[in-house]
């Protein structure tokens, strides 16, 4: 038992005598630390790093260090090519040389960097790719939270000189790769300490390479605010954004100025500036975060795309002037949580104002509304239609004549509300006009309204408008009636089209066009001279077509050659079918009225013509198209009367050659029942005719006739001259017929 | 010289598509600002002129935006057959645009078709210019085949591809169905049904809409009415056809003078009654009074006339004719005049139209001058058969397939109120085909054989107691295209003439519708009736035919060869051109 006590008390004494002599090792290298660090120890320090699996090499170096104070130790390294290398992720730091100066006070626990000096070298870090992230919740936005221990790092941290230069740093994962020059000053002059780093190279993605410039400026004391600047720039000549921020940060707010500059920032924009762009972000320990944007912003757009002519246009309407507008933001914050954020964003545009276009624009963001927060209304007013029809002159847009001629003021407003996806938009638009020429009028007024929607994993577009017109009066072109020119491409010709035709978004559309009786629109025939009146009531719609109808009231014409009063044309566009002419023309003659009607499908209408005192069908038909009763044609008058009729009852003539009849003397007519067509010969002027269609079958005489007026004819006939033999002989006559 | 040649037949049988350029160096000013540039020179009507260029006579229509030129221009150079103009880039004012070259048709896709219009070798469009006019050209031609087969009231659905040149044409309603009924608009003078004579359709048969112009074309040319036409209405039961008819006045008095390719100068005054009496009967009278100078002039005076006898209306009717003439030449000139008085009728199946007559003919003639008997009385029994496909007689003007045939039998016996006795046989047949089709381009290849024999008794006197219209010759543009008119055997003609010809003929080879024709003509001749052991002639040659506006103009060329063994060379095988206007193969 003794002999026990006695060994533990000398196991006692032998642990005190060594914790005395650690505490007495320790206290001499506390005070003394140079002589655990100096150069003699440093290839151990190799030793005990590489222990510890890091791997750190250096060429040669030399370290020391001294006790300066009971508190405060200093420590001296220089290092010659020191390297560190990591195996996953890969990082390589090489550098020059690191020539470090620091004291440490144990007491406060803040370094004071004395010097840190890095001549160059180089680091580079390769990522394998992205790994796939697990699923977390989105972290609370506290911006200031990051911001403030960034603040506890510098309050811990002090420096007189640290020059880190010509660093390259070479960061690179499969499809990025930045590589920079990085340089950090740090001086402090009295109280104040600045910190300057900067890195410069560029910043290579998806086969293209832009520059890169970013730029941290601190400035400030122990314990006072903290100045910061921030800068950057990327871009290349395509695309480029600059910022600069600047501000100040205290425990409870991140006040700061913004400068930035977008260029090509989207097709049709060309740049897009924030000039003092000032933000506020006050928040008292725990509590919610208020924040206030006040940013003044320019923009210049761009005709993108749409080639050179617009691109004058663009400057010659002074479209490539900056447009100022203001984006302002009140919204708080509460825990961090967007998704308990309240507020208003929003956007207004200054009146922006060319030579022929005024347009005015706000648009705003109710933050935690959720349905639709988004809000905007454009106002778009060409004030002097004739100065922007002269600018769209020799632009793909110009205006068609004979509206070209017309001026006045159109405008157009448009207002919508979408989600922040803008995959659910509703947007109600207005147009109208007053415009006016020397000879024209077009009034009308338009409302409507276009709805986007998801539906079927496609989106769903649906278009309604109604236009009214109200006075409008519109010249049609001087188009020869017996060679009227194809006016719209021939919708039997379909162009192949290229490629796959994408059907992500199914369209709808519902229109109507409104003329109504009190105010039809006139149509002016520079032809004719004449004023005809025309209402409409038409709707077009998807999977329907048109529908609705057409009508001209009223009016005297001279037809026929005769005066004649058009009582009605109504054009019916049934829902389904084709569409139906229905037409009366009443012709007065000395001993007779002639009534025409028209009805039937528009493209082949059948005709009636009754008279007062009733005359046969032939007889009238006579009238109307000679001018004279059956009794008085020539045979070949007779002969195209028969013609006449056929192509008539048969529906051969369609309403813009019954025009024609009606408008221009008629020589003769033919008609060939089998091919279904209609050939009529009209006079132009006095010894010139023209044949407006021929038939080249089924011509069964043998033989031919040229009828040379009303009476005579140039007959060739061919005759067999002998029973016995194929003998022919041919005639030609010049006869002279009548007929009783 | 040679290669010259060569390029201008290459360029002419290659079709009037090559003879432009084929790149964009043509240059057509459309206005002072406005200029095209395209493989040949376009022209632009009046109205066109003014959407494209603009027209200071219209108030508001002065001014035309160069993009509303260029959409009119696009559409004007649909009808023109040009779909991808592109304008060529200038800082300047002025506005050109490459036409690049036109769409030709590649192919018709017939869908939805029977059988028999999709069997349609459909090749018939293939390298025209694809314009809206062609699809309605297009779809006119299926709407007619269709209708030939029974199909009333086809619609069809047409659509082109401008970047393939096919075009799709496609039935969308319609059926084959038969003509039920015909309703017939009453004509005051005429009994009801009496325009049914000229019908070419068979009621309750297939409808075939080609037959009912041609009916009404018959009735028209016959000038029984003025005009008439048909309507057709489709119901589930089948078609029925109205026909329309607007009379006109029943007389006509004619006084017309002009030319014959025989006669020369003529006069020629006529008067016709065409509705007599309730089934339509019909008489003329004309005169003609011609003057070829010494070499031939004529006198004659025609009175013919139709008298459906029958107290219904029918297709039996009596053929009355009377002629009286006088004719001079260098070799003749005779006096005489025929009266013939024949039953005849007509016949029509969906296919065939077929007309007969039989009857007396007295023909008496006195030779004032020239050879053969002075005084001649010459009764006959002549019969005639002519049986005609509708096609070809509907196709009259611009011959392309069908077939004719006719047959004249005269006989008479000397005592039987003739001189002498002289029956005569006549028959002719001739057959077209329309060969396969490729675009404009299409053969015609046609046969044609005669033959006319006299039968006369030696003792009588034998061919020279023959009036020469009973005498036979071969030679002219008729028969045997290698020698002169009327040249084979010689002056005194020939008891018996045989012939045939093969004519190869081609449409849309060259341009203006010019049609070479190849062919080879035989014959022989002989002095003894029905015999064609005589000497043979053979005439092969080539020609060109022009369906000018006016009529049609034939020139030939070709070689008349004596067969057999007669002196070499044979005095008769010479070249012959023959001109003529009017005739066909």
């Amino acid at each position: 038992m003794k002999l026990l006590r006695r060994i533990l008390l000398g196991l006692l004494k032998a642990l005190g005598a060594t914790l005395a002599l650690a505490i007495a090792l320790l206290a001499i290298v506390f005070f003394f630390p140079g002589i655990l660090i100096q150069d003699a120890t440093l290839p151990w320090a190799k030793r005990v790093i590489r222990a510890l699996d890091a791997d750190v090499q250096w060429r040669q170096g030399h370290w020391s260090a001294q006790s300066v104070s009971f508190w405060r130790k200093r420590l001296t390294l220089e290092l010659d090519a020191p390297c560190y290398r990591q195996a996953d992720p890969s990082v390589e730091a090489c550098l020059h040389r690191v020539a470090l100066a620091a004291t440490y006070d144990l007491r406060h626990g803040k370094l004071l960097v004395e010097r840190l000096e890095v001549p160059g070298g180089k680091i580079t870090m390769e990522g394998g790719g992205a790994k796939p992230a697990k699923e977390e919740p989105p972290a609370a936005f506290e911006p200031l939270r990051e911001v403030h221990q960034v603040r506890s790092l510098l309050a811990s941290l002090d420096w007189n000189q640290i020059r880190v230069e010509n660093v390259a740093f070479l960061l690179s994962t499969a499809d990025t790769a930045v590589r920079a020059q990085a340089n950090i000053i740090g001086t402090t002059e009295g109280p104040a300490r600045d910190l300057r780093a900067t890195a410069e190279g560029r910043l290579s993605s998806g086969g293209r390479r832009t520059p890169l410039l970013a730029r941290v400026r601190l400035r400030g004391k122990d314990d006072g605010p903290l100045d910061y600047v921030i800068g950057g720039y990327w871009g290349d000549t395509k695309q480029r954004i600059s910022a600069d921020i600047k501000g100040t940060l205290t425990d409870q707010s991140l006040q700061g100025e913004i400068n930035a500059a977008m260029a090509n920032p989207t097709n049709g924009i060309l740049n897009v500036r924030a000039t003092t762009c000032r933000f506020d972000w006050k928040q008292a320990n725990g509590g919610p975060a208020d924040i206030t944007l006040d940013c003044p912003l320019s923009t210049q757009l761009s005709p993108g795309l749409a080639g050179v002519s617009l691109n004058r246009i663009f400057r010659a309407e002074g479209m490539d002037k900056p447009i100022g507008a203001k984006l302002s933001a009140h919204v708080t914050l509460p825990d961090g949580d967007f998704e308990k954020a309240e507020g208003n964003v929003q956007l207004s545009a200054a009146d922006f104002r060319t030579t022929s276009l005024e347009a005015q624009l706000t648009a705003s963001l109710d933050v935690g509304v959720k349905t639709e927060p988004l809000k905007a209304e454009l106002r778009l007013t060409a004030p002097d239609f004739s100065a922007l029809v002269r600018r769209l002159q020799s632009s793909p847009y110009a205006v068609p004549a004979p509206f070209n001629q017309l001026d006045g003021r159109v405008s157009l407003t448009v207002k919508g509300r979408s989600d922040l996806t803008l995959q659910q938009t509703a947007l109600e638009f207005s147009v109208d006009s007053d415009l006016t020429s020397d000879f024209q009028k077009l009034a009308f007024s338009g409302s409507g309204r276009v709805g986007i929607r998801p539906e079927n994993k496609k989106s769903r577009i649906d278009f309604e408008a109604d236009v009214a017109f109200g006075d409008t009066k519109l010249s049609l072109p001087r188009l020869d009636p017996t060679r009227l020119p194809q006016l719209l491409p021939d919708p039997n010709i379909v162009y192949p089209t290229r490629g796959p035709q994408s059907n992500d978004t199914v369209f709808h559309y519902r229109v109507t066009v409104r003329a109504g009786a009190e105010h039809p629109i006139i149509l002016h025939s520079n032809q004719l001279n004449l004023d005809v009146p025309l209402e409409l009531d038409l709707l077009v719609q998807d999977g329907a077509g048109l529908s609705g109808s057409l009508k001209i009231p009223k009016f005297k014409a001279d037809l026929f050659r005769r005066d004649a009063t058009v009582r009605r044309v109504v054009i019916t566009f049934p829902k389904e079918g084709a569409a139906e002419l229905s037409a009366r023309v009443d012709i007065h003659y000395a001993e007779y009225d002639l009534t025409l009607q028209a009805f039937g499908a528009l493209d082949a209408p059948r005709y009636t013509i009754t008279s007062n005192p009733p005359l046969s069908e032939n007889s009238a038909l006579s009238l109307l198209l000679f001018g004279r009763p059956l009794e008085e044609l020539s045979p070949g008058q007779g002969e195209s009367l028969g013609n006449a009729r056929a192509a008539l009852t048969n529906g051969a003539i369609s309403a813009a050659s019954m025009y024609l009849l009606a408008s221009t003397p008629i020589e003769s007519i033919g008609y060939d029942p089998a091919a279904g067509r209609f050939q009529a010969t009209v006079r132009l002027v006095e010894g010139t005719s023209l044949r407006i269609e021929s038939a080249k079958e089924g011509v069964t005489q043998l033989g031919i006739r040229k009828r040379l007026g009303r009476d005579w004819v140039l007959n060739t006939y061919v005759e067999r001259t002998s029973l016995l033999e194929d003998r022919r002989s041919v005639s030609t006559f010049l006869e002279w017929s009548k007929t009783y | 010289m040679r290669r010259v040649i060569f390029s201008l037949l290459v360029a002419l049988t290659a079709g009037p598509d090559l003879l432009y350029a084929s790149d964009n160096s043509v240059e057509t000013k459309v206005c002072d600002d406005f200029v095209l540039w395209g493989p040949e020179e376009l022209s632009f009507s009046s109205s066109e002129l003014h959407l494209l260029c603009g027209d200071t006579k219209a108030r508001d229509w002065q001014k035309i935006p160069r993009s509303q030129a260029l959409f009119h221009l696009k559409t004007f150079l649909q009808t023109r057959g040009y779909y991808y103009p592109e304008e060529v880039p200038n800082s300047g004012k002025l506005l050109e645009v490459r036409l690049g070259l036109p769409t030709l048709v590649t192919a018709l896709d017939l869908q939805q078709m029977p059988k028999d219009v999709e069997s349609w070798t459909a090749t018939e469009f293939n390298g025209e210019r694809l314009t809206p006019d062609l699809l309605k050209t297009i779809s006119e031609k299926v709407t007619h085949r269709l209708g030939a087969i029974g199909y009333g009231c086809p619609e069809l659905e047409t659509e082109a591809n401008p970047k393939t040149g096919r075009v799709l044409v496609a039935l969308k309603s319609g059926k084959r169905q038969n003509l039920v009924s015909v309703h017939t608009e009453e004509v005051k003078e005429l009994a009801p049904g009496t325009l049914r004579r000229y019908d070419a359709f068979v009621l309750g048969d297939t409808f075939n809409a080609p037959l009912l112009p041609l009916t009404a074309s018959r009735a028209v040319n016959d000038g029984i009415v003025r005009n008439t036409y048909f309507n057709v209405k489709c119901e589930t039961g089948g078609v029925h056809a109205e026909q329309k008819v607007l009379p006109g006045k029943p007389r006509q008095v004619t006084i017309g003078f002009g030319l014959n390719t025989d006669r020369g100068l003529s006069a020629r005054a006529s008067w016709k009654h065409s509705r007599l009496g309730a089934l339509g009967s019909q008489v003329a009278l004309t005169a003609t009074i011609s003057y070829k100078g010494n070499q031939f002039h004529s006198q004659q005076f025609e009175s013919e006339g139709k008298w459906y006898f029958l107290n219904e209306p029918s297709r039996l009717h009596f053929q009355p004719r009377l002629i009286l003439r006088r004719q001079s030449d260098n070799r003749l000139d005779v006096v005489g005049g025929e009266i013939s008085f024949a039953p005849a009728s007509t016949w029509d199946t969906q296919k065939v139209g077929w007309a007969a007559s039989v009857g007396p003919n007295l023909r008496g003639e006195r030779t004032l001058r020239g050879e053969g008997r002075r005084q001649t009385f010459f009764l006959s029994l002549v019969g005639n058969v002519s049986v005609m496909s509708h096609d070809f007689e509907w196709q009259r003007s611009e011959p392309r397939t069908g077939y004719e045939w006719t047959s004249t039998l005269a006989l008479n016996r000397k005592g039987f109120l003739a001189d002498y006795t002289a029956s005569s046989w006549q028959t002719r047949f001739t057959h077209l085909w329309a060969l396969s089709r490729q675009s404009r381009r299409q053969f015609i290849m046609g046969v044609r054989a005669g033959l006319a024999t006299t039968f006369v008794r030696d003792e009588e006197g034998g061919l020279s107691n023959l009036t020469i219209s009973l005498r036979h010759f071969l030679g002219g543009a008729g028969n045997l295209r290698g020698f002169g008119f009327q040249e084979l055997p010689g002056p005194t003609g020939a008891l018996t003439s045989f012939f045939s010809s093969a004519e190869l003929r081609s449409t849309g080879l060259l341009p203006w519708d010019l049609q070479p024709y190849v062919f080879v003509d035989a014959g022989t001749v002989s002095a003894r009736s029905l015999d064609v052991t005589g000497d043979w002639f053979t005439s092969p040659g080539f020609g060109l035919r022009w369906p000018s506006p006016i009529g049609v103009f034939r020139l030939s060329g070709a070689h008349g060869f004596a067969l057999g063994s007669h002196p070499t060379p044979d005095p008769r095988s010479h070249w012959q051109v023959h001109f003529t206007y009017g005739e066909e193969f």
